[in-house]
């Protein structure tokens, strides 16, 4: 259990230096080293479901001096999360080529030569960050995630690309000097910054007053309305793979740390919560009138993200314990893995249908003789799995949540999820249909692209997304361990 | 008094005149300076409230000497892409 | 006496900080900077944190000026746009009152103290006498591997933009008399910071600053050039010293149980050699932070 705890952040960072050492062979340090963190995950998610969570002490100091790595449901659900979506992107990212004596053009040389460094530290520093038990240490690993996540946003190289990640990175500092700003306020409330700290901390007005801060960081790295401002223009001009990294993960961490802290400050933080889940409804409906209206494939998805986050932070905040009900967390938990698996799919979907169309418009998806079918059908199942319906583990989430707000009588809260579900189908439909409507796509001349790795990684994640709803008891099993 | 909420007040400062300019200007160099100033800002005040008679705290002038370092491993990024984008406006 | 003198200080930062933000002059601007940074650093010796201030003196100040320097001599000066009136009143209000705000809220946090204690009773276990060292190199060594972790992922960051190395420009006939003096002085302080940081302020980070100050002398007179070689020596060190970190990491591991649990009473020979490839490491680091790090031209 210890092993694979150190193994699964420090694997992915050896093999980043490797990577980074001898960019030729970039590829295969990068595939065999996903692929096996993603078996280590595997591992871990089998010793907790038999053996019970885990709290190891890193350099045999005990908190609150030492940092602790904390593994319960929650974190190494996160873990399962970030590998799943990693095979995929690593798969589409193979694209670039993997074998190191293959001749491949220079920029996709290039490409490959600076994604694989800067994805393997992303995964080491994510791991990182899930396992922590430390609020300054959380804070090291998002600085990690800042840089490496500008990266991935500026390999493109295009002008837009370096404008959109010097804004994106200037914003990630802000977030994290917040963030340790807090760190800071907690220090000088109670003298120490572990995650236990923080049941103390919401009892003092100082120590709230830290919390706010930190969350106001984490907002900023969530792209939580009104803070999401970086987040169009980055992905808008991110490659695919990039983007589908930054959606459906590097936010996610930020996310993980609010829930994390929702979960310890128990039924304290009121105001907070209020805020929280006024700024998450508030972006539910900005990120879906923004998706509503865009005119390319990548903002539509950009600010479906957006939207998206504001209804996992929304969860968050009204499913905290009170005084009266039980917290129920897991609801947002589960949206949070649903959001990923979708997210990714829809990403990589997206960049596959521009690169056999040429163009990401919306008005030209149905204009041409060319049908990229299996990217279309896996963005189709992503939406499913996105909107919350049936068996996917969207809908599981979702039903948690309304279920949970209908027992505390909070019928506003169901209405407002249940109008950001509308809003969601909406946007995504306009979509959908047009993969399905008539066209020269759908004539009996129109060609269908080969397949390549992308669609299958794309289907591949799209369909974990559609089944997990169907398995969802083993994710909500894993959910239920907690450290004794 | 201590000297501790002296500098308290400095960093709170710094940190609020750094704010001003993140808001009112537009220039890159300018905002990355802008940032410098929070960042070490931010240090003064975890730093300044490490502060004890005899003693002062280590744990915090760890996490201050790593935030130092951090932080020129940002300013550098920042100002590479700084650079590449005026590059490019050149053009 | 001593409060007034640190009034002073304080007012100096304050004065100086909002002078550099204010200045249309980039040069004087960046000199501000490295001159606030310098003031802060004393402000940090007056807090009774030595280390830091070391740091933030070669790092903060010194390094991050020369970086700044080196950019501002490329960047051509934004557009002069004002922005209105009435959204700088705004901008100024709202920064006061968040400012007065934070400092408030510091000032009358109760502020228990349960670190020291808990330092002094590891540190003599920790292999060093230094308390700072202590906890950057034993009791939070996670903390300081990520951080290497930050360094390196700017370093990927820096090489994927690939932005023009600077050129020196041929400097006076006072350049290689100062560099036979200071060139030594550098490579004896780093060591000599490397090993007294076991027992007295000093350590890793400020060893290998002042070795990357070196560097960046050499670099100056046109004898560190970035040429291919150069850079490859560099990057092989950069990349050795996170690696060892790493290694040493999960070998603390295989030998103890527990990760980065050092064995019981080898603690210093471990925490020394981690903070001499750290500094060699650290020193490459920063040096090919500030030259860029130039993609090899298609073949």
């Amino acid at each position: 259990m210890m092993s694979e705890l150190s193994l699964i952040v420090l694997l992915p960072l050896l093999a980043a230096v490797g990577a980074a050492a001898m960019p030729r062979s970039a590829g295969l340090w990068g595939l065999g080293a996903t692929v096996v963190t993603a078996a280590l995950a595997v591992s871990l998610a089998l010793g907790l479901m038999n053996g019970g969570g885990r709290m190891v002490a890193i350099s045999g100091m005990a908190a609150p001096l030492g940092i602790r790595f904390v593994a319960d449901g929650l974190s190494v659900l996160m873990v399962l999360m970030t590998s799943s979506v990693s095979i995929a992107v690593a798969l589409q990212a193979s694209s670039w080529g993997v074998w190191p004596n293959r001749v491949v053009p220079e920029r996709a040389a290039s490409l490959r030569a600076g994604f694989w460094p800067l994805w393997l530290a992303t995964m080491a520093a994510m791991n990182a960050l899930f396992l922590s038990g430390d609020l300054f240490n959380i804070y090291v690993a998002f600085e990690i995630l800042g840089l490496t996540a500008v990266g991935l946003t500026a390999l493109s190289g295009t002008p837009a690309a370096l404008r959109a990640s010097f804004d994106y990175l200037s914003a990630g500092l802000v977030g994290s000097l917040l963030l340790l700003l807090g760190v800071a306020m907690a220090y000088s409330a109670i003298g120490r910054v572990d995650i236990a700290a923080v049941p103390v901390l919401s009892d003092l007005v100082s120590g709230r007053i830290a919390l706010g801060l930190i969350v106001a960081g984490l907002a900023v790295k969530a792209a939580l309305f009104p803070l999401h401002f970086w987040m169009p223009a980055a992905h808008s001009s991110a490659t695919p793979v990039a983007s589908a990294l930054l959606s459906a993960l590097v936010v996610k961490a930020a996310i993980y740390v609010i829930l994390r802290l929702s979960i310890e400050s128990g039924d304290a933080m009121g105001s907070l919560r209020l805020a929280l889940a006024l700024m998450g409804t508030c972006a539910m409906f900005w990120g879906a009138y923004g998706a509503i209206r865009a005119t390319r494939l990548k903002l539509l998805v950009a600010h479906s993200t957006v939207a998206q986050v504001g209804l996992i932070v929304m969860a968050i905040a009204v499913s905290g314990e009170t005084a009266q009900h039980a917290g129920f967390w897991q609801a947002a938990a589960l949206l949070m893995v649903s959001h990923a698996l979708a997210k990714a799919a829809m990403f990589i979907a997206v960049g596959r249908i521009a690169e056999e169309l040429g163009h990401d418009r919306i008005s030209g998806l149905n204009r041409d003789e060319l049908r990229p079918a299996a990217a279309e059908f896996a963005f189709g199942i992503a939406a499913v799995s996105l909107i919350g319906l049936p068996p996917t583990a969207g809908f599981i989430g979702k039903w948690m949540l309304i279920d949970g707000l209908i027992e505390r009588d909070a019928w506003i809260w169901v209405a407002l999820v249940l109008t950001g579900t509308a809003m969601t189908a909406a946007y995504l439909s306009r979509v959908v249909s047009r993969f399905l409507r008539g066209g020269p796509h759908i004539s009996a001349r129109a060609e269908q692209p080969a397949w390549r790795i992308g669609d299958l990684a794309a289907l591949g994640l799209a369909t974990v997304a559609l089944l997990l709803g169907l398995a969802s008891a083993m994710p909500l099993a894993l959910l239920e361990v907690t450290v004794l | 008094m201590t000297p501790d909420f002296i500098y308290i007040f400095a960093g709170a400062g710094l940190v609020g005149l750094a704010m001003y300019r993140l808001a009112t200007r537009r220039d890159m160099l300018l905002r990355v300076l802008a940032l410098n100033f929070l960042a070490i800002g931010v240090a003064m005040i975890l730093q300044a409230s490490a502060f004890g008679e005899t003693l002062t705290d280590a744990v915090p002038q760890a996490f201050v000497l790593t935030g130092i370092v951090v932080l020129v491993g940002v300013t550098a990024a920042l100002l590479a892409l700084a650079e590449q984008i005026d590059g490019h406006d050149d053009e | 006496m001593s409060m007034a003198f640190d009034i002073l200080l304080a007012l100096g930062i304050v004065f100086t900080a909002g002078t550099a933000l204010g200045l249309r002059d980039r040069i004087a601007s960046v000199t501000g900077f490295v001159i606030t940074g310098l003031l802060i650093a004393l402000s940090f010796v007056r807090l009774g944190a030595p280390d830091v201030a070391l740091a933030e003196a070669a790092i903060g100040a010194g390094l991050t000026g020369a970086l700044l320097l080196r950019s501002a001599l490329r960047l051509k000066p934004a557009e002069g746009s004002k922005s209105p009136a009435l959204q700088r009143f705004l901008a100024a209000s709202i920064a006061t009152g968040l400012s007065c705000a934070l400092a408030w809220a510091v000032y009358t946090a109760p502020g228990t103290a349960l670190y020291p204690a808990l330092v002094s009773e590891g540190l003599a276990k920790s292999g060093v006498d230094n308390p700072v060292t202590a906890v950057l190199l034993n009791f939070r060594v996670w903390d300081t591997l990520l951080e290497i972790v930050v360094l390196f992922a700017a370093l990927v960051l820096v090489r994927i933009i690939a932005p023009a190395v600077p050129q020196p420009e041929a400097l006076g006939e006072l350049m290689l008399p100062f560099m036979r003096v200071i060139i030594p002085v550098c490579v004896f302080l780093s060591g000599h910071l490397l090993w007294q940081g076991a027992t007295v302020p000093g350590g890793a980070f400020q060893a290998g600053a002042m070795l990357a100050g070196g560097f960046l002398v050499l670099f100056m007179g046109g004898l560190a050039l970035p040429t291919p070689r150069v850079m490859a020596f560099g990057k092989a060190l950069a990349l050795a010293g996170l690696a060892i970190f790493a290694l040493a990491a999960l070998a603390t591991e295989a030998l103890t149980g527990t990760l980065l649990f050092y064995p019981d009473g080898d603690e210093k020979i471990w925490i020394i050699a981690i903070e001499s490839a750290l500094t060699l490491s650290i020193a490459a680091m920063l040096y090919l932070l500030f030259c860029g790090m130039p993609r090899r031209p298609a073949k």
